[in-house]
């Protein structure tokens, strides 16, 4: 175990940005830390790279305490959001900075921090640009060149604060498969903060979800997406149906809907019900019966609202007795299915999750 | 299941609105309940011209809560305000209770705020802001410690010194002040001089306009008006600099890599400031008394070498002598306030302005405080 994490609190004044946060960090391995803002992902790393001290609590660095260490002795390189870069020395220096300032008696020679340097900046395919200014420089490159210096105190453990959170699109999909390519060839071990869950989930090994200072669940990005521990993770990661639902004797009936579902074993009380939009199907009106709500395969009727057909699946919005549903398909399936906006027809839910208020308590839902 | 839903029928006999609630009207439904109420129509008139009444019917009532009877209560006063008779029937006995409360309070006098109790509240604020002023001054002598501290260290071991910086922080805070410094002092130096000529003359003792800016500027306003313009062009400089870096998190950078921004940052700028003041402090003398003797030799024709002369006969070496020695706590008070206030921005670029305006009024307040602490000191001393 590289960092282990337990019983980490921090307030700032009477916010609680983390709550006896417990965590372990495998050697090797690139960990996002993910949630919305306020959620005490950045005071985490913050704390892990030293720049903040924790109220209460212990962080261990290869099995040694780690809370009194300074930054640098804790051997940890940090990448900042908006850079950080020095803006009045040039790329080279910039990188070469952290080894500069070493004492004399650990200070590599003029020589070998000028190879070391070249050599990073390869690596981070910049060394054309090693002379210019840090203004001169591209969202990408500025980055990059944060990368690398803080690569080039051969750190043992990498942090990286939204790395990619400043930059375009397209730019961060690029960096975003560098890095990971990056990671693959060094194996240092990495901890980034994000809040772009399609972020965390191309890029980790591992995936933190965190909110209010608290961690939701701690697993590997698919365990994360198909099997959320939690109301908040089913919301906060990808588009996802939400329906208050009360259950009774054994049964979930969804507010205000003709549908219900088996909540075996749950007791009776209000409860969400979630539905990733791919998993919920449409069928044709014909199947219902006159004037019935619900058809015999369970289906409800709706209206269609809009239809966002752009690539190679198309997202359907629909109105199904107030509630707003939406659904994800491909588009020949929909092109097959004869819907347009404004049609009437009819919504299945499929394989969903099923969450009691207020109790710890979940049950899969798979009525396909 | 039962759903929770307000219902609301709206049908329309002749002359008459009848509105029959069913349902629950209560707080999870008084939402889309409010919207039904505003969308339903207005009664048309009768047959006589006069306006349409409305009938409200609350037999099919299921649940009430207080806010339904209080939504009920809204929509009566507003069909009465726009001559809309209501009249309101079948209400359940078990409801009739809520609604006679609630309407009651809706017609209840608004309580009036307490009456405020102006000496307490101004004995709180005082307290208040006491306490606030201590924990600042308690956090600046704290800083002061660690400034002091870094100074030392650097003074035993002056290799980590940064030489560079220091320098850098030498030219700017001093080289490219003297211009304005000069042009002010020597302003500062006719001002006093045309001042004093006005009164002395009147005595026929016109000589002594020389022991008046002799004494004046060399004790108390060359010094003065040095450390306003520094604390307002370098204290202020200072500020805006490290507190960029910090909402860059330059600063964060720094301490990642293992270097300590006090060493790197503070140090340098403080040092360098210690080191020009007293510089700084005997152009500005020098200027403003040349002012003042240009203007003597202008308005009294006293010349250039009566001037210094008559000088020698009250200034003593003290007297040229004690802002060399204000300089440098000056030099101090206002680096490390600068330096302060600029470690303390956080986030947002207009925490920098913030603390830019806050750095320069603090640092001349403390400057104008301490030199009036230097003169008891002094006189006490006699010096």
């Amino acid at each position: 175990m590289t960092i282990r994490v337990s019983g980490i609190c921090k307030r700032f004044g009477s916010f609680v940005a983390l709550d006896r946060v417990d965590l372990e960090i495998r050697t090797g391995e690139l960990l996002a830390l993910l949630g919305p803002s306020g959620s005490g992902k950045t005071t985490l790393l913050r704390i892990l790279g030293g720049l903040e001290r924790p109220d209460q609590g212990s962080l261990t660095f290869f099995g040694e305490a780690a809370l009194g260490l300074t930054p640098r002795d804790r051997q940890v390189g940090f990448v900042f959001q908006h850079y950080s870069l020095f803006r009045h020395m040039t790329v080279f220096n910039n990188v070469a900075f952290g080894l500069d300032v070493l004492a004399r008696k650990d200070r590599p020679s003029r020589a070998a921090i000028t190879e070391k340097v070249t050599e990073l900046l390869r690596m981070v395919q910049l060394e054309p640009l090693a002379d210019r200014y840090p203004s001169q420089l591209s969202g990408g490159q500025r980055q990059r060149v944060a990368l690398a210096r803080a690569l080039a105190i051969e750190p043992r453990v990498l942090l990286l604060d939204e790395p990619f959170g400043a930059l375009d699109a397209k730019v961060r999909k690029e960096l975003r498969r560098w890095l990971r390519r990056l990671h693959d060839e060094m194996h240092i071990t990495s901890v980034f903060v994000t809040h772009d869950q399609e972020e965390a989930l191309e890029l980790a090994d591992r995936v933190v979800v965190m909110n209010r200072g608290r961690i939701e669940q701690v697993g590997i990005p698919s365990q994360v997406y198909n099997d959320p521990a939690s109301p908040f993770v089913y919301d906060f990661l990808g588009n996802v149906n939400r329906f208050d639902c009360v259950i009774e004797a054994g049964v979930a009936r969804i507010a205000g809907l003709e549908m219900a579902f088996p909540a075996v074993g749950m007791t009776a009380g209000p409860a969400v019900a979630f539905f990733r939009p791919h998993d919920i199907e449409l069928t044709r009106l014909e199947a219902f019966a006159k004037e019935e709500a619900v058809s015999a395969e369970g289906a409800s009727r709706a209206q269609v609202r809009h239809i966002y057909a752009i690539g190679p699946s198309a997202r359907i919005e629909l109105d199904c007795a107030g509630h707003s549903v939406e659904v994800v398909m491909d588009q020949d399936r929909l092109r097959g299915l004869g819907v347009n906006g404004g049609d009437w027809c009819g919504v299945k839910l499929g394989r969903g999750r099923l969450f009691r208020a207020g109790v710890v308590a979940a049950t899969s839902i798979d009525q396909r | 299941m039962t759903v929770e839903q307000g219902l609301l029928n709206v049908t329309s006999e002749e002359g008459t609105l009848v509105l029959a609630a069913a349902g629950s009207w209560t707080l999870t439904t008084a939402a889309a309940l409010t919207r039904t109420l505003d969308a339903a129509p207005p009664p048309l008139p009768d047959d006589n011209g006069q306006p349409g009444r409305i009938r409200l019917d609350l037999g099919q009532l299921d649940a009430l809560d207080t806010v339904g009877a209080l939504l009920l209560r809204q929509f009566r006063d507003r069909s009465r305000d726009q001559n809309h008779p209501v009249l309101i029937i079948n209400v359940r006995p078990e409801h009739i209770a809520l609604i006679d409360a609630v309407w009651r309070a809706a017609e209840a006098e608004p309580v009036p705020p307490e009456p405020g109790r102006p000496l307490y509240e101004a004995v709180e604020a005082v307290g208040q802001a006491s306490l606030k002023t201590a924990r600042a001054a308690v956090e600046l002598i704290s800083f002061f410690g660690q400034v002091c501290t870094a100074l030392l260290r650097v003074v035993m071991n002056p290799r980590r010194l940064r030489l560079t910086a220091l320098v850098y922080h030498m030219d700017h805070t001093g080289l490219r002040c003297l211009p304005i410094l000069g042009l002010l002092s020597f302003l500062i130096g006719v001002v006093l001089a045309y001042q004093g000529a006005e009164q002395l003359r009147r005595l026929g003792a016109e000589i002594y306009v020389v022991n008046l800016l002799g004494l004046s500027i060399l004790r108390e306003i060359g010094i003065l008006i040095t450390a306003i313009i520094v604390a307002g062009r370098s204290g202020s400089a200072f500020t805006a600099q490290i507190g960029t870096m910090k909402v860059n998190q330059e600063i964060d950078a720094l301490r990642t890599l293992g270097l300590d921004p006090m060493e790197l940052l503070v140090v340098p700028r403080v040092l360098a400031l210690m080191l020009v003041m007293p510089l700084l402090t005997f152009y500005a003398n020098m200027v403003a008394l040349f002012g003042g003797a240009v203007m003597s030799y202008i308005l009294l024709d006293i010349s250039f070498h009566q001037f210094i002369t008559q000088m020698r006969i009250p200034i003593d070496f003290w007297d040229a002598t004690v802002a060399m020695i204000k300089a440098p706590v000056f030099a101090l008070v206002i680096g490390m306030i600068g330096c302060y206030e600029g470690l303390l921005v956080s986030g947002s670029a207009e925490s920098v302005g913030r603390r830019t305006t806050k750095s320069v009024v603090e640092s001349i307040f403390l400057v104008i405080v301490l030199n009036a602490f230097f003169s008891v000191l002094f006189s006490t001393i006699h010096i």
